[in-house]
């Protein structure tokens, strides 16, 4: 443990020890994490040009939640703020990508930026008014926001109303290219989030994030800037979780209120990434292949099953996805991670 | 200050021990390491030593906010080891915590009301007990319908020892009584301790002060790294007040 | 003009006073447990839910059954608290959040499956028509669920502020500690306190489910609004609720009237952010969490 002087001047460093000494008491060789996800990485790969096309999709809903949820767990399982409305933010790429399109014709490579960058901007503003408070706040902000978003995008004739906006294809071709093309590019999409998640956990700013979560109050009079920190992490998830939404948006082809904002979509991401593990880089990658395939899972196999006779609705994944949620957090809070790697060392309290 | 105002019961205050305790408070930590004193009635005993030697841990175990992982607590012939901070209420045992322990939302009379909280079976036991605090502390009666958080901390104060003492408690442990008081407010502060002394009830001192602590006690403790360290009567402390702290500068 | 705006400030105020009601359930878990309920509007909708079942659906009258919805949400709570506390007293914010998130999901999934998703409107009986005043119009339903809101907050402030049970819960929520030096027993408190909490958000469903229609997936715009009326009125006191509730209430029907009908979300989202921003100190600063 850190010894603390009765100095009045300290640093950041002394701040951020806490973080440090656990993540450098770790024994095993560094590169077993790296290893594993280019391993997952390049099974999907393989599997994305082999499957049929069905499967393919499944994939591609994969890797389109790691992406996001790399982003979120930056905010989320690092820093601790629970973003309970990360549906808002990949709403916000898609229909900022749809709309480019199909108002002023702009193609998929151009539109990819601007939909982050709008998915940023949103972030800012919902960052700047709550990201002062405690987590508890932008919890359920986030959480209303959802409603307020569709209501908003049904409601401005920019954004196609309840109808929807319809989206170009990105190439031409036939089905097969169309969906490995946009396989392809969520590939990339993923691998490059899971490379910022494992930038940021090796980074005084990923430590900065884990001592805000730790004991917030501390780090601010240790002089760690966390506010910017926060609004920092905040804004690299929207940014990919904005992207994440613009190919969402050209894959499908046509975007509507009730569908992209919806709250299973934050549900999927904050359960894959509480199953998979908070606040590590390779958790949302875990956690995205096995929520993902769970969720195909259940969705087939749950019309094929009766309970005292009765049919069990569709719903019923949700249902089992929320009870897992509640089991998770309370049993198994580290995921599936945390079972692996065992983390030594205490957290200080000041 | 007649002897029916005493606010003691009528047998006489029982005795408070602590035996062996040994007390931490995360799974492995180790505050309190066989310690054992003894708090005899109608006398002061004063728990004296340096930041960190286990003073307001000693504290958390007697009133029963910290179970010790070994040894015991005994009131009179009672073993009261387990007992929780409310059943220590009932049988005598009371608390003034460290600073500030108002309910600030809540006005003095409330604070009071809630002080007397065991009594509420009994409204006009309650309603009594109320009363008598406001005859012992007059000029509580000024302020009773203010919030407690906007008192003065000599006012405040006043409402802690009013809370204190309203269920007639006879064994009281102080913890830092003087601390955040102007200085004049201080020697008051003393002297209602050395009044309570007086009644005839049993008094557990923890203080910083040790000049102070050390004029009012019969009996002084001194602990030093969660360990008994000296004891004695306060003769054998006067005068060596330097020495004292100096030995705890070197520990 | 005036009239349309005097009719709506008349809205504003009796739909204020249930969205007090229905706001007092977080409140109070939030305020006095520290408990970010985010299932709080999961428990409106099932009672709102419940309500209908009774009065649609078994012809109950709609002012009688009220209570057993209430009395139901008090032993689900003292249930609730009971099997969940033990396992989130030492837990951090984090896992409580998450746990609740799941438990909205999981009550919001059960209400579609037995409700479905259909828009559910309360069977009036004799509470359905108008009051007509001349100049004003007022629905009777409506009059009614905010006569009983209003009723049920001042009797909520007199119980918090003139008894000693009351005096005990505003106690627990500032020092913890100090009230168990007291003798204050805060594990039981804490367990009615959280039954009561649910139960006022059962009556919240009952109120919401008199002045509209509703539907299971929707009820989150609800959590919203509490939320609004919480942060407005600031914790602690259920007089302020009420008054918040009421702003809130007209500032949303006289908006709605003076612009187009959408408009009133963003307006109040906008001041719930302008709320927020403006009380940067974290309403308070959440204290230790009493389970």
């Amino acid at each position: 443990m850190a010894e603390r002087s009765g100095s009045p001047v300290v640093s950041e460093d002394i701040a951020l020890a806490p973080a440090v000494a656990a993540a450098s008491v770790r024994r095993r060789p560094w590169w077993i994490g790296p290893v594993i996800a280019a391993a997952i990485f390049a099974v999907l790969g393989v599997l994305g040009f082999t499957l049929a096309l069905g499967s393919v999709t499944t994939l591609i809903v994969v890797l389109l939640y790691v992406t996001i949820a790399q982003g979120w767990n930056l905010l989320g399982g690092y820093g601790g703020y629970l973003n309970f409305g990360a549906a808002v933010l990949f709403g916000t790429g898609a229909y900022t990508a749809a709309v480019l399109n199909s108002s002023l014709k702009w193609g998929f490579f151009a539109t990819l930026p601007l939909a982050a960058a709008g998915a940023v901007i949103v972030s800012l503003v919902i960052g700047i008014a709550t990201l002062r408070l405690r987590s508890h706040y932008f919890a359920i902000f986030t959480l209303v926001l959802t409603f307020l978003a569709a209501v908003v995008v049904r409601n401005v004739p920019l954004f196609g109303g309840a109808n929807g906006v319809y989206v170009a294809v990105p190439i031409d071709g036939n089905n097969r290219a169309i969906t490995l093309f946009v396989f392809v590019t969520l590939l990339v999409l993923a691998i490059i989030a899971t490379i910022v998640a494992w930038a940021v956990e090796h980074s005084r700013f990923g430590n900065a994030l884990v001592a805000i979560k730790e004991d917030e109050p501390a780090a601010q009079v240790l002089g760690v800037r966390t506010t910017s920190v926060k609004l920092w992490a905040l804004v690299i998830g929207a940014a990919l979780a904005g992207a994440a939404g613009a190919v969402y948006a050209f894959q499908t082809g046509y975007i509507e209120p009730n569908g992209t904002f919806d709250v299973s979509l934050s549900l999927d991401i904050v359960l894959l990434c509480v199953v998979g593990g908070l606040g590590s880089w390779i958790g949302p990658l875990i956690g995205g292949v096995i929520v993902v395939v769970l969720q195909q899972w259940l969705r087939v196999a749950i019309p094929d099953i009766s309970l005292f006779g009765v049919q069990l609705p569709a719903e019923a994944s949700r249902l089992v996805l929320g009870v897992l949620l509640i089991v998770f957090a309370l049993f198994a809070r580290r995921g599936i991670v945390g079972f692996v790697v065992r983390r030594r060392g205490r957290s200080v309290t000041v | 200050m007649t002897a029916t105002q005493t606010g003691t019961t009528q047998r006489s205050s029982p005795e408070l021990r602590l035996e062996q305790v040994t007390a931490g408070y995360f799974a492995n930590d180790v505050v309190l390491d066989q310690v054992s004193l003894r708090v005899r009635p109608g006398a002061v005993t004063a728990v004296l030593g340096p930041n960190g030697s286990g003073k307001s841990t000693t504290l958390r175990v007697l009133s029963g906010f910290l179970a010790p992982r070994s040894g015991r607590v005994l009131l009179g012939e009672e073993d009261i080891t387990a007992l929780r901070v409310g059943e220590r209420l009932h049988r005598g045992v009371s608390l003034l915590p460290q600073g500030r322990s108002v309910f600030p939302e809540l006005t003095v009379l409330e604070n009071l009301r809630l002080g007397a909280w065991t009594l509420r079976h009994n409204r006009a036991a309650m309603n009594g007990a109320v009363e008598a605090m406001l005859e012992r502390y007059p000029s509580l009666r000024a302020f009773r319908d203010k919030p407690a958080g906007s008192l003065s901390g000599g006012q405040a104060r006043l409402v802690e020892f009013a809370r204190l003492l309203i269920t007639r408690p006879a064994v009281l442990l102080i913890d830092e009584p003087s601390v955040g008081l102007a200085p004049v407010l201080v020697d008051e502060v003393y002297d209602e301790i050395i009044r309570l002394k007086q009644e005839g009830r049993t008094i557990l001192l923890v203080d910083q002060n040790v000049q102070a602590a050390i004029e009012i006690a019969d009996e002084v403790y001194t602990l030093a790294y969660g360990r008994n360290h000296l004891e004695g009567g306060r003769d054998r402390f006067e005068g060596q007040l330097d020495e004292l702290i100096r030995g705890w500068l070197s520990l | 003009m005036l009239e349309q705006l005097l009719q709506a400030g008349v809205n504003g105020i009796l739909l204020g006073g249930v969205y007090g009601g229905f706001a007092v359930g977080l409140s109070l878990i939030l305020g006095v447990l520290r408990i970010v309920n985010i299932a709080h509007s999961a428990v409106l909708i099932i009672g709102a839910l419940g309500y209908w079942q009774l009065v649609n659906g078994l012809g109950l009258d709609p002012l009688l059954a009220i209570v057993p919805i209430v009395l139901l949400g008090y032993l689900l709570g003292l249930g609730v608290q009971r099997g969940v506390a033990h396992y989130l007293r030492r837990e951090s914010d984090t896992t409580v959040l998450l746990a609740f998130f799941g438990l909205m999901v999981v009550i919001e999934t059960i209400a579609i499956i037995v409700w479905t998703t259909d828009t559910k409107t309360l069977d009036l009986h004799y509470l359905g028509g108008v009051l007509d005043l001349g100049f004003l119009r007022v629905p009777v339903a409506r009059v009614v669920a905010a006569g009983l809101s209003f009723a049920l907050l001042v009797a909520l402030h007199l119980f918090l502020t003139r008894t000693l049970t009351g005096s005990a819960i505003r106690g627990l929520s500032s020092n913890r500690d100090v009230a168990e030096m007291v003798g204050i027993d805060g594990n039981r408190l804490s367990r009615h306190v959280f039954a009561m909490s649910i139960a006022f958000s059962a009556f919240g469903g009952t109120a919401l489910a008199l002045v509209v229609p509703f539907t299971p997936q929707d009820h989150l715009r609800w959590l919203a609004w509490a939320f609004l009326v919480v942060i407005l009125g600031g914790l602690g006191s259920a007089l302020r609720t009420l008054v918040a509730g009421v702003v809130i209430g007209v500032v949303e029907s006289v908006v709605g009237v003076l612009l187009p009908f959408q408009y009133t979300y963003l307006v109040l989202y906008g001041l719930l952010a302008v709320v927020l921003l403006v009380r940067n100190q974290g309403l308070g600063g959440l204290k230790a969490r009493s389970l």
